[in-house]
């Protein structure tokens, strides 16, 4: 039988509920299901909700305030890139915020390096959207291809795990990759097109840390078949050591905009011809399948709900809207049978098997060990991080 | 047949081979627009092979397979 989200039973469910009546946030979408942490307060609002009007004071700048912010860091960004041939490195998945970030760095006349991270799974739309980006802007792309027989034996390590952020493999590549370039050509910027407006919340049991290799590799060294040759590992040394040593900073300018989804579909679609492909991170298929069956229907994770809550908390969409969009399939019935077949034959997986690993119940992450900070291991290096900014300059 | 870098088919090559044989000849190696494969069939070419024009972005060899529009 194939494992399947079904919401209306989750939610009567109370141990799908960790013991509790279903409950969901006054304000957002939030809610029990799923997650073992949320909170309410007397008014029924979740502590996410409390969550990110911090992040959004400490880390939001609006009006004014933001404009002058921001031109501070292009013209800090610009000078440092003086006699190089870029002035920052950017990423870029071809979707709407690292596409829009794209298009801005155009309009401020930065100078990025735009990297690319080709792990096997870039859907045509991705790679056409990329590809009108490069055109429009001029900007020079390098992409990292990965070796896909390793990628695929590291993928497969955590599907085999049982462990909750699959993406790891992904995004501990890219954070290297990007870390490794900036030094490459000397820069000091990193744009990063992350930002509170649209995805300032994610509950911890959702994801991994995206930086530990350690776990990273104890999880393919007890599942893998293969030998990570190739596959670009980076960990908290390497990060330490960038961010120290370098002075490599990693800046999220969209904070200082009023990032608007709406408004940033509209430009990019009209100044860059991008096209909509229908869901937040929906550029490549793996995570597209990931996001919208194996997290639901594994572990009832459905990420909309802590993406619209987001929207909702910065005043973009009303909960009806967010409530309406949670009501539609998470997959079209005839689209997940061929994305299934696609993705099992990739892998080199019977139906049987990806079933059977379905049905396992969910490992936390920790049991196959963890990286310590550097600074736990060697508690003096806390003594360099108030020069951080004077070092490496 | 010429190999990067990527300026564009031996045209000169193509005319000689052209004038030389009475088969359909088909120019491949070095296309890096779509001005190139036009120059080639405008001079007389039957067919026109191109790979990295699709598959790279200069000037790092940024792999990203793509279909340059007409």
């Amino acid at each position: 039988m194939i494992k399947e989200y079904k919401e209306a039973e989750l939610k009567a469910d109370t141990a799908a509920n960790y013991g509790r009546q279903y409950q969901q946030c006054s304000i957002s979408v939030m809610d029990t299901i799923a997650d073992p942490d949320i909170t309410f307060d007397e008014n029924g609002i979740c502590n996410y909700y409390y969550e990110f009007k911090c992040l959004q004071l400490q880390n939001v700048f609006s009006g004014t305030e933001g404009e002058n912010k921001l031109q501070e860091l292009i013209e800090n960004i610009k000078t440092n890139g003086k006699g190089k041939p870029y002035d920052c490195i950017t990423g870029i998945s071809g979707g709407v915020d690292s596409s829009y970030l794209v298009l801005k760095a155009k309009e401020w006349g930065l100078r990025p390096l735009i990297l690319h991270f080709d792990n096997g799974w870039n859907t045509e739309m991705a790679v056409s959207n990329i590809n009108n980006i490069i055109k429009k802007t001029g900007f020079d792309l390098y992409t990292l291809v990965v070796n896909w027989e390793e990628f695929k034996d590291l993928q497969l390590s955590y599907i085999k795990a049982s462990v909750v952020d699959i993406e790891v493999c992904t995004d501990l590549a890219i954070g290297g990759t990007m870390q490794k370039l900036a030094a490459k050509y000397n820069l000091k910027y990193i744009l990063s097109g992350n930002n509170i407006a649209t995805e300032a919340i994610m509950p911890h049991t959702w994801i991994f840390n995206k930086a530990d290799y350690v776990n990273l590799l104890n999880i393919h060294n007890k599942f893998g078949t293969k030998s990570l040759k190739t596959y670009p590992l980076y960990g908290f040394k390497e990060q330490y050591l960038y961010s120290i040593g370098r002075g490599i900073k990693t800046v999220r300018p969209l904070n200082l905009l009023d990032y608007n989804k709406v408004h940033a579909k509209k430009d990019i679609t009209e100044k860059l011809e991008w096209k909509d492909y229908g869901g937040k991170h929906y550029e490549s298929t793996f995570t597209k399948f990931y996001q919208a069956y194996v997290l639901p229907a594994k572990f009832n994770i459905d990420k909309r709900k802590a993406h619209l809550s987001t929207l909702i908390f910065s005043g973009q969409i009303t909960k009806e809207e967010a409530l309406e969009e949670l009501n539609k399939p998470l997959y079209q019935e005839s689209e997940l049978k061929i994305d299934t077949e696609y993705v099992l034959k990739k892998f080199g997986l019977t139906s049987e098997e990806f079933q059977f690993y379905m049905k396992q119940p969910r490992i936390e992450h920790s049991i196959f060990g963890t990286q310590k900070f550097l600074t736990q291991r060697f508690p003096l290096l806390k003594l360099l991080k108030p020069f951080k900014h004077f070092i490496g300059r | 047949m010429r190999m990067a870098p990527i300026q564009g088919y031996d045209l000169e090559l193509l005319k000689q081979v052209l004038s030389a044989v009475q088969i359909p000849v088909v120019v491949s190696g070095g296309a890096s627009s779509n001005q190139d494969l036009d120059a080639a069939k405008l001079i007389g070419a039957s067919g026109m092979a191109a790979g990295t024009m699709f598959v790279f972005q200069r000037p790092h060899n940024a792999v990203l397979i793509s279909y340059s529009k007409i």
